[in-house]
């Protein structure tokens, strides 16, 4: 499972990562910024979701929206 | 010397940003638009920050600095993928042994991998440095789950480690996890985390490293790995 900032989108998407969550935070802070604790907890919570509902045999990618 | 004479050409000062006089690791894509797209990129982050005194958000800053790093990285690379990593999952998260893997290059005070063999080697030598690192082949440290931030280090010359400073949880989340874990959403979290600097030789890291790093997670029992690469 992999979470990472948007900014790697193409890369990523063409990797065919198994499971991926894109955020919308740029270079340095995928899980959103200092502080932010609620977008933190949130953004591992989906993260984490992808687990098991990515549970077939194709790349599952996901935006998370804050 | 002359006082009309400019400094940089807007060509060098643009540049400059990766590595160079004014090096900024948050704005090192300059680089890699041309002398009119950075132009154009330069003018709207100003009108940008204008429009904060108006309506006083970051959100439109933030968004445009995000989307001037994804026109970079969005650049066709050397690499290409013959065929994807997709594992399925043995058992449900909830039964599940979870492990934390950055490339944040984060480590633990008192435990400095000291790259090159350099102790307490700072940031500022590490960005000056970038061209040995991307070389070289990465260490993994190990970070106890319930290490306090104030007992965290984080060095890496390939981005901007100012976010990290101030809350390592942006891209290191220890506190994020341990309240997952607390919810029942991991069967058990690994008492360590992991974290390398990224900014090292690729082909190493896929040829060797890896699959070592690989072996040392099978031998600790983990079923799964959640990857914030940086």
């Amino acid at each position: 499972m992999v979470v990472a900032s948007g900014v790697y989108e193409v890369r990523l998407t063409s990797m065919r990562v198994p499971r991926l969550l894109l955020t919308p935070f740029m270079m340095g802070l995928p899980l959103g910024k200092p502080g932010d604790e609620d977008t933190h907890q949130k953004v591992v919570s989906t993260a984490l979701s992808l687990f098991d509902r990515a549970d077939g045999d194709q790349p599952m990618v996901e935006f998370f929206t804050s | 010397m002359d006082q009309t004479e400019p400094r940089d050409t807007f060509e060098e000062f643009k540049n400059a940003f990766s590595y160079g006089s004014r090096s900024d690791l948050t704005f090192k894509f300059l680089k890699s638009f041309t002398s009119d797209e950075a132009a154009d990129y330069l003018q709207e982050l100003m009108r940008l920050a204008k429009d904060l005194l108006v309506d006083g958000t970051i959100e439109s800053i933030h968004n445009h600095i995000f989307q001037g790093q994804k026109k970079a990285y969005s650049k066709v690379t050397n690499y290409t993928y013959e065929d994807d990593p997709f594992a399925k999952m043995q058992k449900p998260l909830a039964e599940s042994h979870l492990a934390l893997l950055t490339s944040s290059g984060h480590f633990v005070e008192g435990s400095d991998p000291e790259p090159f063999g350099v102790k307490n080697m700072t940031q500022e030598e590490a960005v000056a440095r970038i061209k040995e690192f991307v070389r070289s082949e990465p260490e993994l440290s190990s970070i106890p789950m319930d290490t306090p931030p104030k007992k965290l280090r984080v060095r890496h010359g390939g981005y901007d480690i100012r976010f990290a400073l101030a809350d390592n949880e942006v891209n290191l989340p220890l506190r994020a996890l341990r309240g997952a874990a607390r919810s029942g959403k991991i069967g058990e979290l690994h008492p360590d985390a992991f974290s390398f600097v990224g900014a090292c030789s690729q082909k190493r890291l896929l040829n060797r490293t890896l699959p070592e790093w690989v072996r040392l997670f099978i031998q600790k029992a983990v079923d799964a790995i959640l990857l914030v690469p940086v």
